[in-house]
């Protein structure tokens, strides 16, 4: 590439550099900063504190809950997400008919907002209006509490899962129309069932697209902020907490904006730790055919 | 080659020129309107130019005087052609408006008139020294002075300073449901043994007693208010305050409160209540609007618990009001001077009391207040004194936990002594 083409490589890549910079890298960097500070309401004054909010982190059992339940949305989006997401995707190619219908109801909880989801199963979980205890009334069962402090986090899984297992679904479905057909059929000609034709030839060709998805599926998970806050708030006495959650009820509701940001760091280096080891996992020679 | 680059430098050319006239458009129209308003501005007896107001109030979203207050703009933009008001306000839930006049205030961005908290927010504005004290305007115009309930402005000062004038008040009450009552042979619950014999059988009979979310502060004020009375209150979680927070627990046992009340939202308890599946509910006179048009609800103060010291005491203050900042502009600050009288005029005043809540400025009565509304003012004037809630006075981060912690007291997870202690220790770090 000679000089000329190089400026103008600069010159369209700047604006977004300069937006990243300024609202991304600027900002983490003075996170980082603050999270050494006593900063309360947003004012003026920072009191460096040196590894105070550290120091309280380690000991918040808040934010031991918050882990835990981090782990488990993870390990549920890896496993009911990109997993459900890979066995619908299996399920719907061996279908003859109404493969577009499937593909259309599978994809569609994506385009509804987080919140909206939120707003509807917090309603669906309310004791007195609620439709599960409808639901229950007309069997003739006695109403339950759904959201106790041992069930908050897994009843809030359910909907963050739904929403995007269809994302996977259509990811994965691309993926199988992608193998070449005369695989199967030589497959086919050998006497082959259903269930091995999925594990012994589609998932092993699909390993890249597996990578790919598990590591969105972490990241996803490390992010959910939405609909965990709407449905409980972090929960009964703080049992569906997660990091992004608490952080906000630090930063907003208790005006404390040093900790939170302790919390961010904290929320930043588990958010790189889960991805480098999820990367070693899945880190395999790429598969041509 | 010849025609690609020139291809090229047309392509440039006709973007440069879309940009341009996009640019120009805006800035044309601009200069139209402030001819029009100067010349406008000239025949008017004010000095004639153009000034801009920044307002900064917390009605916005779903509070209840919205529309009294963009009325209340607009006519006066209408009857002041040369001042344009610049609307910020923010709604107050989500702490969306704390976030923002605190943020302005740390950058020296405030807006020209505020209306905002009192309490410990006075402060966070007072350091900023950009605001107004209001002694000298009050002192120059009795006649305006004199429509504001003296004993309210006292309450209001901050390091014995005027910073903000009352506006709008609020109270908190015990809201109870007559129909449901009679219904039950019960008689009011005006002390504490007819509340609880309403929540002993209400929690029989299947009806919530007590519609409440644990997440919100309303009744857990009403109780410590009663147990600790006014001065007990101001010794921010004071190991006395345990047996109030002990009742907690214990109505939570009898079943008193929703089932879910600790996932359970503000909005979806007031909705119990309205519904009628809930007997009593203790909140704030903001609901009492939406309430006032069931005959059948009626509102009292909070019974005086056993040996409780708060007899007749109501939670209610006016928990906002009116700052303005310091101009050396004088157009400007004769403009933000005018806008805030008159938005504390009776006739305007009297448009927001329609609305509800309670008032530190004399108001025209709009006639259509219902009974309801006027009922909650009765109990406020027959009050033996009233004091703004806790969190008022202790920082946020201290309050926000020790409302959590009380979800755990009532689920028997932790006791009110540890509860009150830990609040404690916030409050002493953030004071620190």
């Amino acid at each position: 590439m000679n000089f000329k083409d190089k400026r103008y490589i600069v010159l369209f890549l700047s604006p977004t550099v300069i937006l990243l910079f300024a609202f991304l890298l600027y900002p983490l960097i003075q996170s980082v900063y603050y999270s050494f500070t006593d900063w309360y309401n947003f004012s003026n004054e920072k009191t460096f504190i040196g590894l105070d909010n550290y120091r309280q982190l380690v000991q918040d059992p808040v934010v031991g809950i918050a882990l835990r339940n981090t782990l488990i949305l993870t390990v549920g989006a890896i496993v009911l997400q990109a997993g459900g997401g890979l066995a619908l995707a299996l399920l719907t190619d061996s279908v003859k008919r109404g493969f577009k219908f499937f593909r259309t109801v599978y994809f569609f909880p994506i385009v509804i907002s987080g919140t909206a989801i939120g707003l509807m199963f917090s309603i669906i979980y309310n004791y007195d209006y609620g439709l599960l205890n409808a639901i229950m009334r007309a069997f003739g069962l006695p109403e339950q509490v759904w959201l106790t402090e041992h069930s908050s986090i897994y009843l809030v899984l359910f909907p963050i899962l739904w929403q995007y297992v269809g994302f996977y679904f259509v990811i994965f479905l691309t993926g199988i129309s992608k193998i070449p057909e005369d695989i199967y059929e030589s497959a086919q000609l050998d006497g082959i069932t259903g269930i091995q034709k999925a594990f012994k030839i589609t998932i092993p060709l699909l390993r890249d697209v597996i990578a790919s998805c598990l590591t969105l599926a972490t990241a996803g998970a490390l992010k959910v902020f939405d609909v965990v806050y709407i449905v409980t708030k972090g929960g009964p006495m703080n049992s569906s907490e997660l990091l992004s959650t608490y952080m906000y009820d630090k930063a907003f509701n208790g005006q404390n904006a040093g900790y939170a940001s302790t919390i961010v760091i904290a929320m930043m280096l588990l958010g790189i730790l889960i991805t480098v080891l999820l990367n070693k996992a899945v880190k395999k020679d790429t598969i041509s055919y | 080659m010849q025609i690609r680059k020139t291809s090229r430098k047309m392509t440039v050319s006709l973007l440069l020129v879309a940009l341009a006239g996009g640019l120009l458009a805006g800035c044309g129209s601009n200069n139209k309107d402030n001819a029009a308003s100067s010349t406008q501005g000239a025949s008017s007896s004010n000095s004639g130019k153009q000034v801009k107001l920044r307002a900064a109030t917390s009605f916005a979203g779903s509070d209840p005087w919205v529309s009294a207050w963009t009325d209340a703009v607009q006519s006066f933009q209408a009857a002041n052609p040369n001042i344009t008001i610049v609307d910020e306000s923010t709604p107050v839930n989500q702490e969306a408006l704390r976030t923002k006049v605190k943020a302005d205030a740390a950058t020296g961005n405030l807006a020209d008139v505020l209306f905002y908290f009192n309490g410990s927010e006075t402060k966070i504005l007072q350091e900023t020294n950009e605001i107004v004290s209001w002694e000298d305007e009050l002192a120059k115009d009795p006649e305006w002075a004199s429509t504001f309930n003296a004993a309210i402005l006292d309450k209001v000062k901050y390091e014995d300073k005027q910073y903000s004038l009352p506006y709008i008040g609020f109270y908190e009450g015990l809201f109870w449901n007559k129909e449901l009552f009679d219904k039950h042979q019960l008689e009011a619950p005006s002390t504490f043994d007819a509340f609880m014999k309403a929540v002993d059988t209400f929690a029989a009979n299947d009806i919530i007693p007590i519609a409440t979310s644990l997440t919100t502060p309303y009744i857990q004020e009403a109780l410590v208010l009663s147990q600790v009375g006014p001065e007990g209150q101001k010794l921010a979680y004071d190991p006395s305050w345990a047996p109030a927070l002990n009742l907690i627990k214990d109505l939570s046992d009898r079943n008193a409160f929703p089932r879910d009340a600790l996932t359970l939202d503000d909005d979806k308890a007031q909705a119990l209540f309205s519904g009628g599946k809930a007997a009593m509910m203790f909140n704030g006179s903001w609901t009492a609007v939406g309430l006032s048009s069931n005959p059948a609800i009626q509102i009292a103060p909070f019974p005086l618990v056993p040996s409780g010291k708060g007899e007749n005491m109501i939670v209610s203050g006016f928990g906002s009001g009116w700052y303005m900042k310091k101009n050396d502009d004088q157009a400007q600050y004769a403009a933000a001077l005018s806008f805030v009288k008159y938005m504390t005029s009776p006739e305007v005043a009297g448009k927001f009391a329609a609305v509800g809540g309670t008032y530190a400025v004399k108001t025209t009565d709009m006639g259509t207040t219902a009974p309801l509304l006027k009922a909650g003012n009765e109990m406020v004037a027959q009050a033996k004194d009233f004091v703004m809630p806790i969190d008022s006075f202790v920082s946020r981060e201290s309050y926000t936990d020790f409302l959590k912690g009380l979800g755990y007291l009532a689920y028997g997870k932790k006791t009110a002594e540890e509860v009150l202690a830990q609040a404690k220790k916030l409050s002493d770090r953030n004071q620190g």
